[in-house]
C-alpha cells in the first residue's frame, strides 16, 4: 500500500470539504446533535433524581459521565452515514468521475473519512458546548474531564466511520451497505451490552441457561472490545474514569490504528472491486 | 485484453492514437467500447496487457497522466445539490487549474451556459448536464480528450457547438478519442476512425483507407436528355467502370471508389450527341462501410464480397 503523499491529502482534502459542505448544509447533524444533548439532559436528570431520593450520588464526574452516551449517538450517526458513502458515489456513477481526474482510492478514502469527521467534530462541538452548560445549570458543577472525555468520544467516532467506509466499499448498494452496518451494529452493541450487564451480576443468581452463555457472552465481550469502535470509546472512558492516563492515551492511539487499517482495508476494497457502478 | 467471467469483452485489442488527430471509435452496442475506454481510463482493470499514454505505463503514473486527460463519459453523473459554478469549481480545485474561476467563466462562455453558472444542476436540462460535463472536461486544458458519446444528448444547435469546440481544442494540439453512434458527426470530425465488433478492432484506419479496404465503391448517377445501348456499352468499357445500369433517362455507373470518372464520362456522352443534365458521385459513407463491417460477424468482407 502507498503512502499518503502531498497530493493525495489536497485531494483528499478538497473531497472531503466538498463532503462536509453538503453535510453541514442538511439538518441531519443539528438534529443528531440535538438528540444528543437531550440524552445527555435525560441522563443528568436521573443523576439529580437519585440524588433527590437518596441525598448522594456515586458518579466520578457527572458533566463527563454525561458525555458518553451521546458520543454513542454520534459514533452510531456517522457509522450509518458513512457506510452510504462509497456505496452511493459509487450507484450514482460520481465515483467514476473522480476516477477521470487525478483521485485515486487512498486520496479518496481518506478524503470521506475527513468528511465524516468534520461532521463529527461538529457534533462533538456542540456537545462540548451544551453538555457542560446542562451541568452547571443542574447544579452539578463541571469539571475539565469533559474535554478528556470528548476526546475518547473523536477516537470512537473515527473507529466507527473507519468501519462505516469499509463496510460501503465493499457493498452492492446503498441500502445494502446501510443495512450491514445497521445489523453489525446491533449485534456488537447487544454484545457488549449483555456483556456489561453479566459483569455486575452475581453468575449463582442467573438461570441455568444464562449461567452457561455467560462465558460466551463474555469472550465475544472481549473479542468486542477490540473489534467494536464502542469498545474503544468504552475502555477509554473508563481509563479516564479510573484516572488510568497512560492506558486512557492507549485506548486512543488503538482507535486511531484500528482506524487506520479499516481504511487500508476499504482502499483495498475499491481497488478490487472497481469504481463502476 | 478483459474478461468477465467466461465472457470475452475486449479481446486482443492494440489501439493507437496519435498525437494531434482526431480519433473516431466505432462499434455496435455491446462491441466492448466502453470496457476498452474504461481500460484506457485505468477504470477498468485489463485482465492482460498493458495502456500506455504519453508513452508512460498507466500503473506508473495513474494521477499524473489523468491529470492530463479530459473526459466526457457515456453517461452523466453529478452531485445535484451544487450550482454549476461550484461544480466546476470543485474539479478546478481537485485538478489545480490556476486562476479556476477565470477558466470556469471562459468554459461556460464558450459553451453557452454562463446564465446556469448559479443554478442548481438538478434543474439543468440533459443538454445542459452534458455541456457541463464538457465543461469539465476541458477545465484544467488537457492534452488527450477521450469522449465516449459526447453529443448523445444535444439538439442540433448543441451539436454544432460541442463539434466546433472539438475541432478547436484539437486545432490547438488536444488529442481526442472520440466513440459515437452519430456516424455523420464521426465522418466530419475525425481523422481516423477504428471499428469494433464483440471485443475485437476489425478495422483501424482513415475513412478513405476503410473504403477501400472493405472494397467499397462509388456511383455516379447520370441523368441525360436520351440513351442508348451504344452508349451504355461505350461506358462498361472506360476502364475503372464495373458495372452499368439504366432506368428511364438515368445512367447508374459503379466504379472503383477512389476514381472520379465524371469528366471522362460527360465527355463520351457528348461524343455520342447527347446532353448531360446531371452528374452527381456518391462514395460509401461511414454508415455503410460501419454497417458493412460489423454485419459481416467482424470481419472485413472481401473486394469481390463487396462488388455490386
Amino acid at each position: 500500500m502507498r503512502r499518503l503523499g502531498g497530493h493525495e491529502l489536497r485531494i483528499a482534502s478538497i473531497i472531503g470539504a466538498r463532503g462536509f459542505a453538503a453535510s453541514v448544509s442538511g439538518l441531519a447533524v443539528y438534529v443528531v446533535a440535538a438528540i444528543g444533548c437531550l440524552v445527555s439532559s435525560q441522563v443528568m436528570k436521573t443523576y439529580l433524581g437519585t440524588i433527590r431520593e437518596n441525598g448522594l450520588i456515586t458518579v466520578f464526574d457527572p458533566s463527563s459521565s454525561a458525555v458518553s452516551a451521546p458520543a454513542v449517538v454520534a459514533a452510531l450517526y456517522l457509522a450509518v452515514v458513512s457506510s452510504l458513502s462509497v456505496a452511493r458515489d459509487r450507484s450514482s456513477g460520481t465515483l467514476e468521475v473522480l476516477f477521470y481526474g487525478p483521485v485515486n482510492e487512498v486520496s479518496y478514502v481518506v478524503g470521506k473519512y475527513i468528511e465524516q469527521m468534520l461532521a463529527c467534530g461538529v457534533i462533538l462541538g456542540f456537545y462540548a458546548i451544551v453538555i457542560p452548560l446542562q451541568s452547571m445549570l443542574a447544579g452539578l458543577g463541571s469539571s475539565g474531564r469533559v474535554w478528556p472525555t470528548l476526546l475518547v468520544a473523536l477516537g470512537g467516532a473515527s473507529a466507527a466511520v473507519s468501519l462505516g467506509i469499509l463496510v460501503s466499499s465493499g457493498a452492492r448498494s446503498a441500502r445494502s451497505s446501510v443495512t450491514i452496518m445497521v445489523g453489525l451494529l446491533t449485534v456488537l452493541l447487544v454484545i457488549q451490552g449483555a456483556n456489561a450487564i453479566l459483569d455486575g451480576v452475581d453468575l449463582a443468581t442467573l438461570p441455568a441457561a444464562l449461567s452457561y452463555a455467560s462465558p460466551l457472552i463474555s469472550a465475544a465481550g472481549r473479542v468486542c472490545a477490540y473489534v467494536s469502535p464502542f469498545g474503544y470509546m468504552a475502555q477509554g472512558m473508563n481509563a479516564l474514569a479510573r484516572g488510568y492516563i497512560i492506558r486512557y492515551a492507549g485506548f486512543l492511539a488503538a482507535s486511531l490504528a484500528y482506524s487506520a487499517i479499516l481504511l487500508v482495508l476499504a482502499v483495498a476494497n475499491i481497488r478490487r472491486k472497481g469504481v463502476k457502478a | 485484453m478483459k474478461q468477465y467471467g467466461t465472457k470475452l469483452a475486449v479481446n486482443d485489442l492494440s489501439l493507437h492514437v496519435n498525437r494531434g488527430e482526431i480519433y473516431g471509435f466505432l462499434g455496435p452496442n455491446g462491441a466492448g467500447k466502453s470496457t476498452a475506454i474504461g481500460m484506457i481510463l485505468g477504470i477498468v482493470r485489463a485482465t492482460r496487457g498493458t495502456v500506455r499514454l504519453f508513452g508512460k505505463s498507466m500503473s506508473d503514473d495513474c494521477a499524473g497522466i489523468r491529470r492530463r486527460i479530459g473526459v466526457v463519459g457515456e453517461l452523466q453523473h453529478f452531485y445535484p445539490d451544487m450550482t454549476g459554478q461550484e461544480y466546476l469549481r470543485f474539479f478546478s480545485d481537485i485538478y489545480g487549474v490556476p486562476r479556476g474561476l477565470d477558466r470556469i467563466t471562459e468554459i461556460l462562455g464558450r459553451l453557452d451556459l454562463p446564465d446556469a453558472r448559479n443554478i442548481q444542476i438538478s434543474a439543468y436540462s440533459k443538454g445542459m448536464q452534458q455541456k457541463l460535463a464538457f465543461a469539465r472536461a476541458l477545465l484544467h486544458a488537457p492534452e488527450f480528450l477521450v469522449l465516449d458519446e459526447p453529443v448523445s444528448s444535444l439538439d442540433p444547435y448543441g451539436i454544432r457547438q460541442v463539434r466546433e469546440m472539438i475541432l478547436e481544442e484539437n486545432a490547438r494540439g488536444t488529442t481526442v478519442l472520440m466513440s459515437s453512434h452519430l456516424l455523420s458527426e464521426v465522418e466530419r470530425t475525425c481523422h481516423r476512425i477504428g471499428i469494433m465488433n464483440r471485443g475485437v478492432l476489425i478495422v483501424e484506419d482513415t475513412l478513405d483507407n476503410v473504403r477501400e479496404q472493405l472494397g467499397a465503391h462509388s456511383t455516379i448517377l447520370i441523368e441525360v436528355d436520351r440513351i442508348s445501348s451504344e452508349l451504355l456499352e461505350a461506358i462498361l468499357k472506360v476502364p475503372g467502370v464495373d458495372a452499368v445500369g439504366s432506368s428511364g433517362n438515368s445512367i447508374s455507373v459503379t466504379a472503383a471508389c477512389k476514381a472520379d470518372l465524371r469528366a471522362e464520362l460527360s465527355r463520351l456522352i457528348s461524343q455520342f450527341g447527347f446532353t448531360v443534365i446531371s452528374l452527381e458521385r456518391r462514395e460509401m459513407d461511414l454508415e455503410e462501410a460501419f454497417v458493412s463491417v460489423t454485419q459481416n460477424g467482424g470481419k472485413i468482407p472481401a473486394k469481390e464480397e463487396a462488388k455490386p
